[in-house]
Order: C-alpha cells, then structure tokens, then sequence
C-alpha cells in the first residue's frame, strides 16, 4: 500500500469546477455551432445536395425514441434542432416484476440514470430527415 | 403560482444531452448555458477530435493549458491515483483497439499514440501548468460529461429557478425541485434487465452517474489487466458529477467489496451489481421505495 493520502476527490472536483467556472470561461452558441453543426453537415456524404426545407424525422432505441428537425437552407444542413425526446420507463415488462418492483413504477418517476441508447437514436433521426431531403418530392404519400 | 417547466435536448460528446428546468424565468438563456459548457468541454477534451487542445499537446515541455482542460486532467489523475488505477484516464490505445476509434460526428478514425500513463503526467497546480513526460493517449471519456454537468450547474445556480435536472447519456444531475416541488426521484437503471429499475432514489444537489457493460457494448476495461469488467454495473451518487461520473467508471471494474471501499473512502455513495447479480451498496445508499 502507499503510504502517501490520496487528495479528497471531491475537494479537487469541486475546486476545479470553481476555478474553471469562476474565470468566466463561458462559450457562445456561435462555438457550438462550429463543434456539432458543420462537423455533421461535413459528416454527411451528400453534403450539398439536400433539397430545401424542414424536414422532421424520429429515430427510435429500445430505451427512447428522439424527434429532430433537419433545417435546410441553399442545400446545406443549417440547424438539427430536438424538437422531443421520449424516455421509455421500464414498465413493458411489468408482469413478470415482484410486486415491490411493480409498486415502484406506478409512483412518478423524473428521470432515469444509466444509458438509453437516445444517442443512436438521434443520428438514426437525422438519417430518416435527410432521406426525405435527398428524394423527389413525394406523390404517393409515402 | 404557475410552475414551468421545460424540456429540451441536443447532441455532444457521442451522447444526447437532456435538459428539464422548473420555474425558470428564461429557460432558453439557461439551455445555451449547459450547451455552452458542453461545446467548451468537448473542445478541450475530445480525443477523436484531432483539434481538441487534448490532442495538441506537446510531450516534455511545461505546458499552460486553459482552466477547463487543465482541471480536468487534474481531477482525472487525482481519481486515478485515488482509485490505484482502476480509474484510468490513459486508456486511449486499448479503447482504440478495441474500436472504440471514431469520432461520432465526423466518422474519422483516430488513432492515438503514445505509450506512457497518467502517471507521466506532471501537474503544478501552483501555475497551472502541466507537462507530459511521454506521449500519453488520453482518455476524458469518463470525466467529462461529468464536468460538463458541473460547470453548467455552477452557472446555473446563479440563476432565478426552481430546479433543474440535466441528463448527458444517462449520467445525471440534480438541483433543486422537480415540478412538483419535491427532490428529483430518480430510476437506477438495472444492469441486469436494462429495461427495469434496480431502485429508486430521491435526489437534489447530487449527480447521479452509472457505468455499466450494457452500455456499447461491453466497452469497461479493467486497466490493471486490461480485461473487460468483471462488474455488470455500478452507480454513484455524488455533489460532483465528474467525480461520481468517474468513481462509477472505477466502481465497475472492482470486485464489489473493493469497488463499495472505494466509494466509502472518497466519501460517495453507490450501488453494485456483480456478474452473478449480487447487489452490494455503501451504508448511506439511500434508496427511495
């Protein structure tokens, strides 16, 4: 064992935050635009090509399913916007729970911690968006 | 008096980002904030992203990188050191190898180099400097949504609301009072059935973080044998995300005893779940039935 005390993590994390926060180190929505935005329009292998208009399209994930509105504007992706975000809570598989389990789900939940898969959900979203605005114009209504 | 409350999301670090504010007079103003922080880390931090500051660091010079980056490898190396490894924030080649290599906007592969560890990392907190003795593929990827949640709530706190629940990929944090003016009541995802709830807790001004094998596959190493974990999950509550984001990281790789000491000797509080769906928990788990 080392002898040496470890730092109280805590300590560190919560001076850390101070200091980064407390310097003003705040960002413009102009900065995230260049980190996410453009870096998907560049994702996108028919950058360009995109018929103009918006466009609404949902991705789904066993744990949530995610709108977005695809915004194009002089054939270019302009904005992803998140219009709705659903978070199944687990109550599909509600028989076969005890019944302690099943007397949690009735009562609110809030939120839920653990990953949802709402990630690949939203890009599986985009794909569906720009699908519709690399096709003709629909007729048949499909 | 009306309680608002307002949802909405956006995409960083490969993972959406989820934002609830109660009684909030402008709640656009507070989600650029948390969007805002979240581009700030992601630009100091992002290992897939061959611009980030992380990745233009230079090996063998003292170094005067900004705050953000400079604290958050501070905290990283202070878990790891904490954690005697089972936290590792140097992890960057064995996730690469293991495909884990892609940027998740852009799709370009990265591979990083380097064959030092955290512990080639020299930090002088007086100056906050830094310098690399050897090149080291750096990993943030468990810290810095955490830190993210951290600095956004530092900003937020200041503002006229309620309450506030910000969710980056599951690891959560929580202010203040939902809309029903109640401590936030939280659903642990379980480990072993991800579509139900291993317990239920009532939180406010903790952040609540889980890492688990489900997650992408099974992407935890254990960084002492560079084995997959052996856990199934592990969840943490804490008043720092990044910390409780980062211990829940090292509390998956433990056996359960070592991973419950961990918790208890820095302080948080956590659950978890074994291979063989043993549940253990830190005496000042409280869960919420």
């Amino acid at each position: 064992m080392s002898p040496k005390i470890p730092d109280n993590v805590l300590a560190v994390g919560a001076a850390g935050v101070l200091a980064v926060y407390g310097i003003g180190y705040a960002m413009t929505n102009a900065s995230w635009r260049l980190s996410n935005e453009i870096k998907l329009a560049r994702r996108t292998e028919h950058a360009g090509d995109y018929r103009d208009g918006r466009y609404r399209a949902v991705g789904t994930s066993p744990f949530g399913d995610v709108w977005v509105d695809v915004t194009v504007r002089r054939r270019r992706i302009e904005a992803v916007e998140i219009p709705r975000v659903t978070t199944f809570y687990p109550e599909s598989d509600i028989a076969a729970l005890p019944a302690e389990a099943v007397a949690r789900q009735s009562a609110g939940i809030d939120i839920v911690s653990g990953a949802t898969g709402s990630t690949a959900a939203f890009f599986d979203a985009v794909t569906r968006a720009l699908d519709q605005a690399t096709r003709p114009p629909a007729k048949d209504g499909r | 008096m009306p309680v608002v409350e307002q949802n909405r999301s956006f995409v960083a670090m490969d993972t959406l980002v989820s934002t609830t504010f109660v009684g909030m007079s402008d709640p656009a103003a507070a989600f650029d904030v948390v969007r805002g922080w979240f581009a700030e880390v992601e630009r100091a931090c992002n290992r897939f992203d061959p611009a980030s500051e992380l990745n233009t660091l230079t090996t063998g010079r003292w170094l005067t990188p900004t705050p953000t980056l400079f604290h958050a490898l501070a905290l990283a190396t202070t878990i790891a050191s904490a954690s005697q490894g089972a936290f590792d924030p140097s992890l960057g080649h064995q996730l690469a190898g293991r495909g884990f290599d892609r940027h998740y906007l852009t799709g370009n592969r990265s591979t990083p180099a380097g064959d030092g560890n955290w512990r080639d990392l020299e930090l002088d907190r007086a100056s906050s400097r830094l310098r690399l003795r050897r090149d080291i593929a750096f990993d943030l990827g468990a810290i810095a949504k955490g830190f993210a949640l951290d600095l956004a709530a530092a900003e937020l706190l200041e503002a006229d609301l309620d309450g506030f629940a910000l969710d980056a990929g599951g690891d959560l944090l929580l202010h203040g009072v939902n809309h029903d003016g109640l401590p936030w009541r939280v659903g642990v995802r379980d480990p072993r059935q991800p579509r139900q709830l291993l317990t239920t807790l009532r939180v406010s001004g903790q952040a609540v973080c889980s890492s688990a094998g489900y997650r992408r596959g099974s992407h935890l190493l254990d960084p002492r044998t560079r084995r997959p974990a052996q856990a199934l999950g592990a969840t943490v509550v804490a008043p720092v995300a990044a910390v409780a984001d980062a211990l829940s990281t090292a509390a998956a790789v433990l056996e359960p005893p070592d991973a419950i000491a961990l918790l208890d000797a820095n302080g948080v509080n956590g659950v978890v779940v074994a291979h063989d769906g043993t549940v253990e928990s830190t005496t000042g788990f409280e869960v919420d039935p």
